[in-house]
């Protein structure tokens, strides 16, 4: 009965609060699972759906108070323009921050393998997530079109991505992949790390 | 309305639009220079204020990024006294803090431990920094702070210190950043944001205040918005103003002046005269001459009249000195010569043979243009020289040489010379003699003392003896009563002009007197 469950929370007016209440009560399906793991791929048909983030809160208790998430957005957003590559396009929407990493990280032909330049690019990232645990992470990689086999390759790309993130100590259960359908993209491979930050009902 | 009316309301005008339009001009230029140099005054002002903000927020930043190169392990000693050192040595530093992500992990000055966090950055700058305006959401022990964090820092600014203007009575000033207000005096000051404002200084007198706003747009965009009592713009530029407005008064004063020497020598009679002469206001009247034997009109003197305005007529007694004096008798002698020779031919083809008489002035025997002219026009008009007679005046007879031999030339080309006004100058018998004259008139004084018994009445019998026995024709001037015609006509006298016959007439009724007296049957 969600509907039941929902309506005081609906009643209060604190969606934000209520939807980070939700998250935080829902236990994190695989925590521990292989990173390179198909997580979160967008069912066809329904562009840029993304899944809600497993929280990474129990690990080490880095969720934000809700008040806070706009001040740690803002400072991780200013820690990113000063470190990143000048090449990696920095974008804020209210609650995300997406680096777009396309003109800069381009995987060869129908390989999903990620080059020491690449790994350098992502190095700078890596650190700051570091200092940045309530950050949740959502690697995505665009297919090149709708067949299942540009899928995969896109899948497999994300997945490279995330476990080289993880490989550098981000925990495994702050980060998922999306595959956004090729009806999404304008073009090229679309390479975009978002960043958003887990709160907690507090 | 009369010439000098004209000249007095003219000058009148000229002179009110003329003060007029140098107040205003003054007026205008002064206070263009007071708004130029309140311009520049408040100009600077600002410039030095967006400046100094500028300089400051890029120390702050630099402070900050020195803050990440610190080798001082984080929340040391060492750490905290680098910190407190850059605090120290910038008044306007509240507290910087050491933080990891949302954490306020140490840090130094007056904050609260756990630090700042504004849910909403208003700047967030390419190179990393990030910027929160003084709000609501910065407030601290009742002032609201300007935050910057960069890299691990953060530091927080008491703005009010970032906009120390020089003391004024009143001034009220806003300073803005990035188009948002940074700072202000006093801080709840409301003032017009700088866009809704023109950049410069505008002086609203209806509200009594100047509003000045001066934008600077090089590393951040700045701008200054100031408000200020017209007073203190007054006290300013009170000495431009003082001494504009006394160089003002001169200016006037001069133009007044130049406008009363205008109006003057245009109200001069000699200047009225010789615009009379270029319009052609002088003209000629004719008195005519009787025999007193056949009471028929054998001549006429003409008499030059200047007519000023409507039926207003300025006798000769005043305007031939004043045309002597100005040098200009000439000009009306060879005026009234012309309008004879033109009435001539109308008047001979009714009167037949007669003589008008021309008078010349001394200047006129100076030279021989009257007597170029006169033959000249006379031959143009195909007239006898008989036709006009000359008459001088005794004074002129005292003078020169040259006047004795251009009265000589003009007798030999046939002209009858008269002496004009005899009796009244001071020519003795033995110096007419001296002349070839043909007439001589007797002055109306000596005939008003006809009958009278005056000791005039002697003297003139003389002057008649004396003309007589020079072999000149007499003709008596001014003759008004029949007992003077008949004394005239007892001692040979007969011919004579006056008002008992006509007063001097325009040339129609002069023919039409002709006519009528002259007829057969009259």
């Amino acid at each position: 009965m969600p509907s039941l469950r929902l309506l005081p929370c609906i009643a209060a007016g604190l969606l934000v609060a209520c939807a980070a209440h939700k998250t935080s009560r829902t236990p994190a399906p695989i925590a521990e699972a292989k990173p390179a793991a198909p997580t979160a791929a967008t069912p066809p048909g329904k562009p840029h759906a993304e899944k809600r983030h497993p929280s990474a809160a129990a690990e080490k208790n880095t969720a934000l108070p809700a008040r806070e998430v706009g001040y740690y957005l803002d400072v991780l957003q200013g820690r990113l323009q000063q470190r990143l590559d000048s090449g990696v396009i920095i974008g804020r929407q209210h609650d995300s921050i997406v680096l777009d990493f396309s003109r800069r990280l381009s995987f060869m032909p129908d390989s999903a393998q990620l080059d020491d330049v690449d790994r350098d690019l992502l190095q700078p990232l890596m650190k700051i997530l570091e200092e940045y645990r309530a950050a949740l992470v959502s690697v995505r990689v665009s297919a090149d079109d709708d067949a299942v086999a540009a899928r995969k390759l896109a899948q497999q790309r994300a997945a490279v991505i995330a476990r080289a993130l993880a490989e550098a100590g981000v925990a495994a259960a702050r980060v998922v992949i999306v595959v956004p359908t090729a009806a999404a993209r304008d073009g090229g491979t679309h390479v975009e790390i978002a960043l958003s930050a887990e709160t907690r009902g507090d | 309305m009369q010439r000098r009316e004209k000249i007095l309301i003219g000058a009148v005008l000229v002179g009110l639009f003329g003060v007029a339009g140098l107040l205003g001009s003054m007026a205008w230029l002064l206070w263009r220079e007071s708004v130029a140099s309140e311009a520049d005054y408040a100009g600077g002002l600002a410039a030095t204020l967006g400046e100094r903000a500028e300089r400051t927020i890029l120390d702050v930043r630099d402070m900050l990024a020195g803050f990440d190169k610190l080798a001082a392990v984080r929340c040391s000693a060492a750490h905290l006294e680098a910190l407190q050192n850059a605090s120290v040595s910038r008044p306007y530093i509240r507290g910087i803090g050491y933080w990891q992500a949302a954490d306020r992990l140490c840090g130094v000055g007056f904050l609260p431990l756990q630090g700042l966090k504004p849910p909403h950055a208003d700047h967030i700058y390419e190179n990393g920094v990030v910027a929160w305006w003084p709000s609501a959401q910065t407030e601290v022990g009742g002032v609201q702070l300007f935050l910057m964090r960069y890299g691990e820092h953060d530091v927080a600014i008491d703005p009010r210190l970032l906009l120390d203007l020089p003391p004024a009575p009143d001034r009220r000033a806003t300073l803005w950043v990035e188009n948002l207000r940074l700072s202000a005096i006093p801080w709840d000051v409301q003032l017009p944001q700088p866009d809704a404002l023109p950049v410069g200084v505008t002086v609203e007198r209806e509200q009594g205040q100047v509003t000045s706003h001066f934008a600077r747009n090089e590393v951040l965009p700045i701008d200054v918005v100031a408000q200020e009592p017209i007073g203190n713009f007054w006290s300013r530029h009170g000495a431009t103003l003082l001494v504009g407005s006394v160089l003002g008064l001169l200016f006037i004063a001069a133009w007044v002046d130049i406008i009363l020497r205008i109006s003057r020598r245009e109200l001069r009679p000699a200047t009225e005269l010789r615009r009379a002469l270029a319009a052609g206001r002088i003209s000629v009247q004719y008195q005519p001459v009787i025999d007193l034997r056949s009471s028929r009109c054998i001549g006429a003197e003409a008499l030059a009249r200047w007519q000023r305005g409507k039926g207003q007529w300025v006798s000769p007694n005043v305007f031939i000195p004043v045309a002597e004096e100005a040098g200009l008798i000439q000009e009306v002698t060879l005026t009234v010569l012309r309008t004879i020779i033109a009435d001539l031919r109308r008047i001979t083809a009714v009167a037949g043979n007669i003589s008008i008489n021309l008078n010349l002035s001394n200047d006129d025997l100076k030279n021989e243009r009257i007597g170029d002219e006169l033959a000249e026009h006379l031959k143009a008009a195909n007239l006898p020289p008989q036709a006009i007679k000359l008459e001088i005046t005794e004074r002129a007879l005292v003078n020169s040489d040259t006047a004795r031999t251009l009265i000589r030339g003009f007798r030999e080309r046939g002209h009858q010379i008269a002496v004009d006004d005899f009796g009244t100058g001071y020519s003795s018998l033995s110096y007419l003699q001296s002349f070839e004259l043909d007439v001589l008139k007797i002055d109306k004084s000596f005939v008003d003392a006809i009958g009278t018994g005056a000791a005039t009445g002697e003297v003139v019998v003389h002057v008649i003896e004396m003309a007589k026995s020079l072999g000149l024709e007499v003709v008596a001037e001014g003759v008004q009563t029949l007992e003077q015609v008949r004394w005239l006509v007892d001692h040979g006298v007969f011919l004579a002009q006056g008002y008992l016959f006509s007063k001097p007439l325009l040339v129609e009724d002069f023919i039409e007197f002709v006519r009528g007296n002259n007829s057969p049957h009259a």
